[in-house]
């Protein structure tokens, strides 16, 4: 069977735990608890009528994402920038985190998730920037590890992507 | 690692030691213990040896690092980084590891974190929900001086909004006083009118207007027609009878017509519906004073038609009400009486006499005296004066003047005898008026006895007779302000 490694990164607490708990487990708790290090996930999907065992990352979220980190990146075949729609500073934190990441891995596919989004009252990321970010290339996608909505898209179109670029 | 204090003392610490032997083959050198089991599932125990499989996804990552650092002969060691494990019942533990180079033999530690990391966690995780925290009140704080900067446009514009509307109630409370105050002419009105309209505009300092009603132009000083212009039409009973048009000299950023506001559209239009209801209250006026002077003339052509009807009968007193008219008025605007009371006089006076209709004609123009039967048919007159003139609903009391004209302050008079203040004031003027012009002219049975004998009589008999003040009065006429009967 197919393994590809998937690694997830962002600030603290935009929501990467959940998103993989959502995914693996399709549960979700309010409560918030920081990660320590890293924790590994895995989980089998039929992507083109092929089963793919996918190996997630949720490295514990820093503002500041250090060059040793860089490490945990290895053999990994895409990934997933988590920000937290209600706090626009999130958004900061990840383009710096895909600039280092692009340095070292230019070829992987990753998409941009907008986390959090089931808390409409209080989206802080204006769509005038993520616009932007999509005229620059970007696949973007809303995500509420809460309600559930688009989690299971976002990891099974990173898959699809790593597929294609394996198959290329 | 024969050392049993070394081992205690690894095994209280959640250390394993693996010596690093090739690949992913090791050699356990402490003991194992039970997370060690858990851990490496497929550890050895006859051999204490284990090759690392792919399920030790993090591990086997490191271990890339590992062999480079290993390779190196570096001193020192190199740090995984924490990582989470679930064992085979599903807890959750943290772990570190780290690679070593110790006298060429390639040392692996892994250490079950505890105590310390679990403090660690806790830490963290209080540093990150106060910066969770802090990250929320500084949005609050971002948001309410957003809101708080939204609050304040609004409340200014609302001001300046509400400025506007004042500026021009003033401008409509100054026109309804000045319309209050101006009884005099309409065109004064207007006058004024124009001046006020700039102010009640937005640009009072660049404001001109120009008012027409039925032709006649009326500007302010400034006025010039521009392109930034606000008309409205002045409509009477339906017709266009004029204009009020209001411009700017200068230009001004767009309203909602033009430089203009829809509130001043509102103003310009209540403005005119204003001088609409001035000029139909001014001409109706107009009309009213009119009707009432036609009423007047026509009131004093008829009681001057009615005096020429007793004259007619007797000439010798042709022009006798007349002349008395004349010398009460006077007398009454020397008193300083007011001018319904002199008019009241003048009118009574005219027509004093009118019941010598009722006296045969040859009494009133006999050359001798009367008879003593005779004199009190002609006395008569006072009361048929009264008789005819008390049909008619006069303004003042006309009827009772002239029964009471030959009354005397003492009660001697007639016809019935009237004492002082019982006696009217305008009859006691028009008694003594009376007296000096019949004393003053020709009658039938006598010359004319001239006025200083009609002043002599009047003086004579002042507060006997007649009214001490009255009697003042036309003595001053004739002698200070030399009074004439005929001009």
């Amino acid at each position: 069977m197919i393994q590809k490694k998937i690694c997830l990164m962002g600030s603290f607490a935009v929501g990467k735990t959940s998103l993989v708990r959502r995914f693996v487990e399709n549960m979700f708790s309010d409560k918030y608890l920081t990660t320590l290090g890293v924790k590994i996930s895995k989980k089998i999907v039929n992507i083109q009528l092929e089963d793919v065992t996918i190996l997630i990352w949720d490295i514990g979220g820093e503002d500041l994402f250090p060059q040793t980190k860089l490490t945990y990146l290895r053999g990994m075949s895409g990934y997933l920038l988590v920000v937290d729609k209600t706090r626009a500073s999130t958004l900061e934190i990840v383009i710096d985190i895909q600039k280092k990441v692009r340095g070292t891995f230019p070829d992987v596919p990753y998409i941009l998730l907008e986390n959090k989004t089931d808390l409409t009252g209080q989206w802080d990321i204006e769509d005038s920037t993520i616009e932007k970010l999509r005229h620059e290339g970007w696949d973007i996608m809303k995500t509420s590890a809460k309600t559930g909505l688009g989690v299971e898209e976002a990891f099974t179109c990173l898959a699809a992507k790593m597929l294609k670029k394996t198959i290329t | 690692m024969n050392d049993p204090i070394l081992v205690e003392l690894l095994n209280e610490l959640n250390i394993a030691v693996l010596e690093h032997i090739e690949g992913r083959f090791f050699k356990l050198l402490s003991t194992k213990i039970d997370w060690v089991a858990d851990l490496l599932p497929d550890l050895l125990t006859t051999t204490n040896s284990v090759t690392l499989t792919d399920d030790l996804t993090y591990l086997g990552n490191f271990m890339v690092d590992a062999n480079v650092f290993w390779l190196s002969g570096t001193p020192g060691k190199l740090d995984s980084g924490i990582w989470n494990e679930v064992n085979r019942s599903g807890d959750q533990h943290l772990f570190e590891a780290s690679a070593f180079n110790l006298e060429n033999r390639r040392i692996l530690i892994i250490k079950m974190q505890r105590c310390a990391l679990a403090n660690d966690q806790t830490m963290f995780q209080q540093a990150k929900d106060t910066l969770l925290a802090f990250e929320d009140l500084s949005r609050t704080e971002r948001d309410l001086e957003i809101y708080s900067n939204l609050l304040e446009a609004e409340v200014q514009k609302r001001t300046a909004d509400l400025r506007e509307r004042v500026t021009e109630l003033n401008c409509l409370y100054s026109l309804s006083k000045l319309i209050e105050e101006k009884n005099d002419s309409i065109e004064a009105l207007f006058e004024g009118v124009v001046n006020l309209i700039p102010d009640g505009w937005r640009y009072p300092e660049i404001a001109c207007a120009r008012l027409t009603v039925d032709g006649i132009v009326y500007t302010t000083q400034n006025w010039k027609e521009t392109a930034w212009k606000q008309d409205s039409a002045i409509k009477f009973q339906g017709k266009e009878i004029g204009a009020l048009e209001i411009c700017y000299l200068e230009e001004r950023p767009a309203g909602d017509e033009g430089p203009f506001l829809k509130e001043e559209r509102k103003l310009i239009i209540t403005i005119c519906e204003h001088l609409c209801h001035v000029i139909e209250h001014k001409r109706a006026d107009q009309n009213l004073v009119k009707s009432y002077q036609l009423l007047r003339k026509t009131f004093e052509d008829t009681i001057a038609a009615i005096a020429t009807i007793v004259e007619i009968r007797d000439p010798y007193i042709a022009g006798h009400q007349v002349r008395v008219a004349k010398l009460s008025t006077a007398i009454a605007i020397e008193m300083h009486l007011t001018d319904e009371q002199v008019h009241s006089i003048h009118t009574s006076a005219t027509i004093h006499d009118v019941g010598k209709m009722y006296v045969p004609a040859d009494m009133l123009t006999r050359p001798d005296k009367l008879s003593a039967l005779e004199f009190p048919i002609v006395k008569t007159h006072v009361q048929k004066s009264y008789d005819i003139l008390k049909l008619i609903e006069f303004p003042w009391p006309i009827a009772k003047i002239t029964l009471q004209h030959h009354e005397r302050i003492d009660g001697s008079g007639y016809p019935n005898g009237l004492k002082g203040e019982e006696i009217l004031l305008e009859a006691k003027i028009l008694a003594i008026a009376d007296v000096v012009e019949a004393m003053t002219s020709c009658r039938s049975y006598r010359p004319g006895l001239g006025i200083d004998k009609a002043l002599e009589e009047i003086s004579k008999n002042r507060g006997i007779l007649y009214d001490s003040d009255t009697v003042d009065a036309c003595l001053e006429l004739f002698k200070k302000k030399g009074f004439k009967f005929e001009e």
